[in-house]
């Protein structure tokens, strides 16, 4: 039965990335940077206006433009424009310039019409409607037990509402691709994309093409965290326009204006909630009314109750739609909404209370919380899991000396606070993907798939288990992904990469090894079950004999190839972790200081720790922004987003970052489970935990994310009795 | 079409002579006509310090800069600080460090955090917050960039 090494020398260690040479020397070609001989320029024009149809469209004067080679009408004559940054037409042209030039000549008559681009302006009954059918779509409530009754009855209730705005994903390098169609029959596509395969299969369905005759290349890429799967309105119009222009070279990337407009967001989330307990802490029942709006895509749903044990709970959400675009997966989808409603409504019951934040939330896991052990059938309890992670986060976070109850932290203009936040998320893998790799007789080592590394360290992982197996070091190795037409591989999304991944990887360098003694033992004069592989070298009864190279010519002209397959017992699903917070609010300015994360994540068996780390760094930042700093603002009277760029839209840079403590949680228990993705918890319960803190420190909640000085001050106002 | 203008510029230690629209920005020269597409394009409008390069030992976004700007200026780009193939201690301390992940960011950071340590070998922790604000990255969480410069200075101190 396939398992891990017992004793690995690489998994489990630090390896930098393979592919950070590249990158860090300038080198690495982006699909943005790619530029065929030949390339034409693709220029997106986009409405303007929140809502509008067209009711002409002419491009007579920029189809003899200087330099225009096609144009492709997406939203003719009649057609609805339901935001502000939907397609409607693209311009080919020899130059960027020339392209955008043209764009300016296209003449739209616009009737423009009325819109509804914030949740409230969309739930006014004389709201104009953004789809036929209405505006709100409330499904009905989840019920579990008896929550009316358990509320009446609970020794203690608090009632609150909660909100989170719509954020963008700002992808520093822009969706888009370079397509070249070879007549109609095949196309060559260079796709900013984390997942290669669905966009050959997107870019074949438009062509009418079987997705073997599409090649879709993505060597490396600039970040998608959900947003980037496939080929896109404007991806498949550039492969249109390739063909229009006999083949030449189409690149379409879209402008940071339409990234944010146009390129998917994460749902705004906003809970009314009624959370009781017993005065001993134990929840005894929630009720929540939740909405939120996905643009005019939907998807606004998250997951609530959440993490905690409620026998008796009851929850409605409605999905509201507004003009403005379409929501699309982001980093963990749902979760950091359904996380922070939850926490800051628990938080606030332990406030009313006199509860110990940390105390409260371990009353309140369920006994038995079981998820997948290593094996199908096996099960393992996340309690005892939580319970450690929280005690080990407390300590790190130095719970015990620095915290105070909710406002009780001093009379100075500058408060500090403490708090804290659990998460889950699945992380499994898919059991369909494969793996080849093949061993030359010039002692290079091959493997393929048609996965992708978005920045997660996946080309490096597949490298080190490679080279694990078979005694090499992981730069030994061509880790060559990003390429549809190789063996299936999975998309980057959901965590799932490294566990779909792993194992087929694990399978094929072992049937590789297996072949390789099976072709060199009798050429040692001795049987291939005295082989083994260390070092660089090839091991007869335990003694170094052969090098890796010189064995491998012995292969003669012949490679060898094997292609594996998934296997049960390497990989898992299901993770937990928790993550505190320390920070410091001026209540003068409102503006809030994040001085200290801890960060503490499960995830089975860790291959790369190095790439490991990062990923929790970088979705603890994330959380970070989503904390404090990032919202879309729209504009109800003109239908616009007022902050569609890098300015105004705001991301934390390197010095608002503060001390961040990251810890595996990775017992001899958890590395039985196998390989479990980590790319999106980690990014979960940072904002939720921000919060909580802000929340102790100022001895009021601030219901409304981020915690802006606005917000901030607003919350001190309404306790002030100011509002 | 506007009228192209001739400029005459130093790149990476060569000169370097192209034909330029007025409009065009120094960085849309760089990648297009020179193919130095180590700079990159994050915003195109001066936010995200992806597009840093050096003009005359000064960190600029090449975004807003306008290519008839560098007449007669030195630029250097990330791809000029490898030297003979050896990569400069910025760029190994990067690579060593962790301290990038999707890597589009890196080449920005990587020349600033060069500019910096020029200009000041010994920088405070600080200091290098303070200098790599206007570069923005997604994936890192910057904490493994200030420290990989940090690591940078210190190994740059003992040559
Ligand atoms: S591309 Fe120049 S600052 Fe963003
Ligand atoms: S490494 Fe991806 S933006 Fe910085």
């Amino acid at each position: 039965m396939a398992a891990w090494p017992k004793e690995p020398r690489l998994i489990g260690t630090k390896v930098p990335r393979l592919d950070g040479l590249a990158k860090a020397s300038g080198k690495a070609k982006y699909p943005s940077d790619v530029r065929p001989e030949g390339t034409l320029f693709g220029v997106v024009l986009y409405s303007p206006h929140a809502n509008a149809t067209v009711k002409s469209i002419d491009t007579a004067a920029a189809e003899k433009m200087p330099g225009v080679k096609g144009i492709v009408v997406i939203a003719g004559q009649g057609k609805k424009l339901r935001f502000q940054g939907d397609d409607i037409a693209i311009v080919a042209a020899e130059t960027e310039e020339q392209a955008r030039d043209a764009v300016r000549a296209i003449k739209v008559d616009y009737e423009v019409l009325p819109h509804c681009v914030t949740e409230s302006q969309s739930m006014d009954e004389k709201a104009p409607q953004v789809f036929d059918g209405g505006n709100v779509r409330k499904a009905r409530a989840i019920v579990k037990g008896k929550p009316e009754e358990a509320l009446e009855k609970a020794d203690v209730v608090v009632e609150g509402t909660y909100s989170l705005p719509v954020i963008t994903h700002v992808c520093l390098e822009p969706h888009g691709l370079t397509a070249q169609a070879e007549g109609s029959s095949k196309i060559t596509a260079w796709a900013s994309t984390q997942a290669v395969t669905v966009v050959a299969g997107e870019l074949a369905g438009s062509f009418n093409i079987s997705p073997a005759d599409v090649t879709v290349l993505t060597e490396v890429m600039g970040g998608g965290f959900g947003s980037k799967f496939g080929a896109d309105i404007w991806g498949r119009t550039a492969a249109e326009l390739s063909k229009k222009c006999g083949g030449r070279p189409v690149k379409v990337f879209l402008d940071r204006a339409q990234e944010h407009l146009a390129a998917g967001n994460r749902p705004s989330a906003t809970g009314h909630v009624k959370l009781g307990a017993s005065k001993d802490g134990k929840l005894v029942a929630m009720i929540a009314e939740t909405y939120g709006t996905g643009g005019v895509r939907g998807g606004s749903n998250f997951p609530l109750p959440y993490v905690y044990d409620l026998k008796n709970s009851s929850r409605a959400h409605a999905e509201v739609s507004v003009n403005a675009g379409g929501a699309r997966a982001m980093r963990a989808p749902g979760h950091p909404q359904g996380c922070a409603i939850m926490e800051a409504a628990l938080d606030d019951l332990a406030a009313k209370l006199g509860m110990d934040p940390v105390e409260i939330r371990v009353k309140n896991l369920a006994e038995v919380d079981n998820v997948r052990g290593g094996r199908q059938g096996e099960t393992i309890n996340r309690t005892p899991m939580y319970e450690a992670q929280l005690k080990l986060g407390a300590e790190l976070i130095g719970w015990r000396d620095k915290y105070k109850p909710r406002g009780e932290n001093g009379k100075g203009v500058v408060k500090r606070g403490l708090g804290v936040a659990l998460h889950q998320w699945g992380g499994g893998g898919a059991a369909d993907k494969q793996v080849s790799c093949t061993i030359n007789p010039d002692g290079s080592v091959e493997i393929k798939s048609a996965t992708q590394d978005i920045g997660t360290g996946a080309r490096t992982i597949l490298a080190m288990i490679t080279a694990e197996v078979l005694g090499l070091k992981p730069t030994d190795i061509k880790s060559n992904i990003g390429n549809s037409t190789f063996p299936p591989g999975q998309s980057s999304g959901g965590s799932t990469t490294t566990p779909s991944m792993s194992p087929p990887c694990l399978a094929a360098a072992t049937q590789a090894r297996a072949a390789f003694f099976n072709k060199i033992a009798p050429a040692l004069s001795t049987d291939a079950e005295t082989l083994s592989l260390k070092d660089g070298q090839v091991w007869v009864n335990g003694e170094p004999t052969m090098s890796w190279k010189d064995a491998c010519r012995k292969l003669g002209m012949a490679s060898i190839s094997e292609t594996g397959k998934f296997a049960d017992g390497l990989s898992s699903v299901g993770v937990g972790g928790c993550q505190f917070a320390e920070v410091e609010v001026d209540t003068e300015t409102g503006v809030v200081r994040v001085k200290k994360i801890v960060a503490i994540q499960d995830s089975g068996l860790i291959i790369d720790k190095l790439t490991w780390e990062s990923q929790v760094y970088g979705g603890v930042i994330g959380g970070l922004n989503y904390g404090l700093f990032e919202e879309r603002v729209m504009d109800p009277t003109t239908g616009v987003m007022l902050n569609p760029d890098m300015e105004l839209y705001k991301l934390a840079g390197a010095s608002d970052i503060p001390e961040i403590i990251v810890r595996a949680y990775e017992t001899e228990e958890m590395k039985n489970r196998g390989v479990i993705g980590v790319g999106e918890p980690p990014t979960i319960a940072t904002a939720a935990a921000i919060a909580n803190a802000v929340a102790n420190a100022i001895g009021v909640r601030v219901p409304d994310w981020p915690m802006s000085p606005r917000n901030v001050l607003n919350a001190l106002a309404s306790k002030e009795g100011k509002a | 079409m506007s009228k192209k203008i001739h400029v005459s510029t130093t790149v990476n230690g060569e000169s370097v002579e192209f034909l330029c629209e007025a409009r065009q920005s120094l960085l849309e020269v760089l990648r297009e006509n020179l193919s130095l597409t180590g700079a990159k394009e994050g915003c195109n409008n001066g936010n995200c310090g992806a597009c840093t390069v050096m003009l005359n030992g000064v960190p600029v976004n090449s975004c807003i800069v306008l290519a008839v700007e560098v007449e007669g200026a030195a630029i250097e780009t990330v791809e000029g600080l490898a030297c003979h193939g050896h990569l400069h201690p910025i760029q190994k301390c990067f690579l060593e460090g962790a301290a990038l992940q999707c890597g589009v960011c890196t080449p920005g950071f990587l020349v600033t955090a060069k500019a910096l340590l020029d200009k000041n070998p010994n920088p405070s922790e600080h200091d290098i917050r303070f200098n790599l604000a206007n570069n923005l990255c997604r994936c890192t969480g910057y904490d493994k960039i200030v420290k990989a410069v940090q690591a940078a200075a210190a190994e740059l101190q003992t040559r």
